[in-house]
């Protein structure tokens, strides 16, 4: 009999990844709850407010491992993180937790980072993160992922809005403010973190950064440049810094009003343009570089190439290159 | 960090493991890899983070003869950010023949070749914000480009290479975060260098002086020092730092000062073009987003066959001031000279008669030919002034196939075009410079030569002609005197004392732990502008001190040397 996995916040970007990759490699009985279950193939869906501890504890009694993929403002974090461990109390013997952090928990930290590091998040996000991680840190079992910046296919925030800003010129070369390093992971490289987790003994009790090898991370403008030029969204602008004062200062706090608006009105926001907001713009100045050797060797993952990860992202987006072809 | 030494206390002594001379492209590009490093790098600059006139007047000298060179606080600048704040950006890589030794140019040769350099280019291109590393069109443009000069048959030129564009970005500023970030290097501003002191023996470096024009004073000891002031002043500090080695530092051979080069350039001619003769004027953007612009560059077979130094010309508006080229935008740019900077104001002056008669010509052509320069003024506007990146320079498409042609040729090694102390002294008390910018008729031959070539290659492949006066070459390129801004060959490169002042290593012959970065350590000037290869130099000579550093290579174990004193 197959072991049995519940991926909480199984509807998202990753949740989803995770649950499909684990139904379709077999040896997973794979059950994905979420507030608002989309039926997948090979998958039981379950829907379960990840915030109740005891609607919780009703179903991680049964399984083998749990894989927290919930998001949402920064309550919500801190509320499924209690939720969650005190379900797992309950329990008499803990399932594995694999539990999704984040690189937010490290702040404004320069320099390289390894999970030794202090955190000192900045942002309400990376304080929920972080708190997250102080309350599931001390249930037994248990393995911290602090991925980097998520990128892949479908990744919206990472690649498919980024593409909209390239195509549409706003994104480009931005000059000193893309010095930052990019602290990319391809998606199915979070998947195989996560999968790992669950496999290996050794993992329990450990906290593991996710990202490209450091001597492989791009510049952000490195990584606008190559995306642009994967997607024909050539030649690549470079965008002042006023321009980009105006984008974050003017247009991104008009878009949220818009956004707020749209949604009290009951209507979709998914026609909004995106906004490049402030602390991505302090986040693509950020001389931060995560130190992912741990990941590597204890959780023996090998980094998509960056090149081959943008390739496949490209070509998700279904682009026509907007270049000319040779006559 | 960054620091201005007039808050430092007077006579501070500062200890570092580099210390580099010069916060311009050559000290910021020697700088940057050591940012968050654990050695601990002193940058000291002269000038403030903006153009300081007291600052910019220690720059002043004299110029031996006043046509043929600019004065000595023109085309560079004494500031945070160097001359990279004025620059045109215009990055060309040096090519493979500039590196040999050609029997037909005396004092030739680099004792390192193209392949050494070659790795760092490509950071070196990222750093001047000239993209990737590609500076042939079918590399830097897959989908391929029309031709420079549709049926342009020529076995001397090739029409393939480019030169890409930086922003052109101000060192200073752009990487200033950088700089300010890391905790290991600290730039000083407003401290101007006046000696590099030696030890008794003269062997090593014992401490950089600097001064404030306040008065302040201060010193720093480092294990390496490197000199990146500029192609002038890094002739001057050697030379002016007399009181160990008594000719200068690195002088034993009188090196240092000789064998300045510059740049030959000029407008001349018309190419005129047969109807229908496809042209493509002005620039290609690459995918990267980078202006790129081909040009017809002498090849180097056709250089050795002709026995020349390195030759590129491109296609060219025709002369500014004179309105008989009846261009509207052209006109207006003559009229707005009292706005344009000095340094790219000159060919608006030339030596033609100026008059109200001129000027009205020019008026006429304005109001004749309003659109044109409204377009025009349009794109500098948008394009230029308001653009991070900007449009490289003035493309004025002609009505008729007419351009002329603006060359730039190597200049060659001449021991007698040399810079010295004069017997003036600064603010600071130090001298100021003599120069003496000299060049041969071997100089005037390479542009002859190459401008005889291009036009029979012209009429050989039936597309036009390229008419000029073969006579009036050499006023051509004396026009506006020696190129603006290009200081090369002052402190040369040379496997040994009596060929350079610098080994290959950029190390000053005889001395331990003093280096010179710029193109002062250029034995030849090739057709390429230097700022390119300058960061490429920087970028080895930071490996080298950095593995210098590392081995933590002691003084007193250096191998012997031949003594330079």
């Amino acid at each position: 009999m197959s072991a049995r996995v519940l991926v909480l916040g199984g509807s998202g970007y990753i949740g989803g990844q995770v649950a499909r990759t684990l139904a379709a490699a077999g040896g997973w009985q794979v059950i994905v709850a979420s507030r608002r279950p989309r039926a997948a193939a090979g998958v039981r869906t379950l829907a379960l407010d990840a915030r109740n501890a005891d609607a919780l504890a009703g179903v991680v009694g049964g399984v083998d491992a749990v894989v927290n993929c919930v998001t949402g403002g920064p309550a919500d974090i801190r509320a499924n993180a209690d939720a969650l461990a005190t379900a797992l109390r309950r329990q008499a013997r803990a399932p594995r937790l694999v539990h999704l952090s984040s690189m937010a928990v490290y702040g404004a930290s320069t320099g390289r980072i390894d999970e030794w590091s202090v955190t000192a998040p900045q942002s309400g996000y990376g304080r929920a993160k972080c708190d997250a991680e102080d309350i599931l840190r001390h249930c037994p079992n248990t393995v911290l992922l602090r991925p980097g910046c998520v990128y892949g296919p479908g990744s919206v925030q990472w690649s498919v809005r980024i593409a909209q800003l390239l195509r549409e010129r706003r994104l480009g070369d931005l000059g000193a403010d893309g010095d930052g390093y990019g602290n990319l992971v391809h998606v199915d490289d979070v998947v195989a973190a996560i999968r790992q987790s669950l496999y290996r003994d050794s993992a329990a009790g450990k906290t593991f950064n996710l990202s490209l090898a450091d001597a492989d991370l791009p510049t952000w403008n490195e990584y606008f440049v190559e995306f642009a030029r994967r997607l024909g969204a050539v030649p690549v602008a470079r965008i002042p810094a006023r321009r980009l004062s105006l984008e974050t200062q003017l247009l991104a706090p008009l878009l949220k009003l818009a956004e707020l608006g749209l949604r009290r009105l009951g209507l979709d926001t998914g026609g909004l343009p995106p906004a490049i907001t402030p602390s991505m713009r302090a986040l693509w100045q950020q001389r931060i570089r995560l130190d992912s050797r741990r990941a590597a060797a204890e959780l023996g993952l090998r980094w998509k190439p960056l090149g081959e990860g943008l390739a496949e992202t490209a070509a998700a987006l279904r682009v026509v290159p907007l270049a000319r072809q040779p006559a | 960090m960054i620091i201005d030494a007039l808050e430092l206390p007077a006579g501070t002594e500062l200890q570092a493991d580099v210390c580099i001379v010069g916060s311009g492209a050559a000290g910021i590009a020697l700088a940057l890899p050591f940012a968050d490093g654990r050695h601990e790098v002193i940058v000291i600059e002269a000038g403030g983070a903006r153009h300081e006139p007291e600052t910019q007047a220690l720059y002043a000298g004299e110029v031996a003869d006043t046509r043929l060179h600019p004065p000595l606080d023109r085309y560079r600048e004494r500031r945070y950010g160097g001359s990279t704040t004025t620059w045109g950006g215009r990055c060309v890589p040096f090519d493979p023949i500039d590196f040999e030794v050609r029997d037909y140019v005396p004092h030739s040769g680099w004792p390192i070749g193209h392949e050494t350099l070659q790795p760092y280019y490509a950071r070196a291109t990222q750093l001047c914000e000239a993209g990737e590393c590609a500076f042939d069109a079918a590399s830097a443009f897959p989908r391929g480009l029309p031709p420079l000069l549709a049926g342009f048959d020529s076995a001397s030129f090739s029409t393939d290479t480019l030169e890409r564009f930086s922003c052109p970005t101000d060192f200073g500023r752009r990487y200033r975060q950088r700089l300010d970030a890391a905790a290991n290097l600290r730039v000083l501003l407003h401290a101007n260098v006046t000696g590099v002191e030696l030890g008794d023996d003269g062997r090593a470096v014992s401490a950089v002086r600097a001064a404030s024009l306040g008065g302040k004073t201060l010193r720093v000891r480092a294990r390496c020092v490197i000199l990146a002031a500029g192609g002038l002043e890094n002739a001057r500090l050697l030379l002016a730092s007399d009181e160990v080695q008594r000719t200068g530092i690195g002088n034993a051979h009188d090196l240092v000062g000789r064998y300045y080069m510059c740049h030959l350039a000029g407008t001349t001619g018309t190419l005129a073009l047969e109807p229908g003769v496809a042209v493509r004027y002005g620039y290609d953007v690459s995918d990267d987003g980078i202006y790129c612009r081909r040009r017809f560059a002498l090849r180097a077979d056709a250089q050795r066959r002709l026995g020349v130094g390195n030759f590129i010309a491109r296609l060219h508006h025709p002369r500014i001031t004179d309105p008989a080229h009846g261009s509207g935008a052209l006109s207006l740019l003559y009229l707005a000279k009292p706005f344009i900077p000095y340094e790219y104001a000159k060919r608006l002056h030339g030596d033609d008669a100026h008059g109200i008669g001129r000027w009205l010509a020019h008026l006429g052509n304005l109001v004749r030919d309003p659109l044109q320069a409204f377009a025009f003024a349009w794109q500098m506007l948008t394009q230029r002034k308001l653009a991070e990146r900007k449009f490289p320079s003035i493309i004025i498409e002609p009505r008729r196939p007419r351009f002329s042609l603006d060359f730039h040729a190597e200049q060659l090694p001449n021991p007698d075009s040399r810079v010295t102390l004069g017997s003036e002294r600064d603010a600071l008390g130090m001298r100021r410079l003599h120069l003496d910018w000299r060049y041969r008729r071997e100089d005037v031959e390479t542009v002859a030569r190459a401008l005889a070539t291009f036009a029979a290659d012209v009429r050989a492949s039936g597309i036009g002609r390229y008419d000029y006066d073969p006579d009036a070459i050499e006023a051509e390129m004396l026009r506006y005197g020696a190129y603006g801004g290009h200081h090369i060959g002052t402190a040369r490169m040379g496997r040994s004392p009596r060929e350079g002042v610098v080994d290959t290593n950029l190390q000053v012959h005889g001395v331990d732990n003093l280096f010179v970065a710029g193109a002062a350590v250029f034995p030849t000037s090739s057709q390429a502008n230097p700022t390119l290869t300058i960061v490429a130099l920087s970028l080895r000579l930071a490996g080298h001190l950095q593995a210098r550093l590392a081995a933590g290579a002691p003084h007193a174990a250096a191998p012997p040397r031949e003594l330079a004193a």
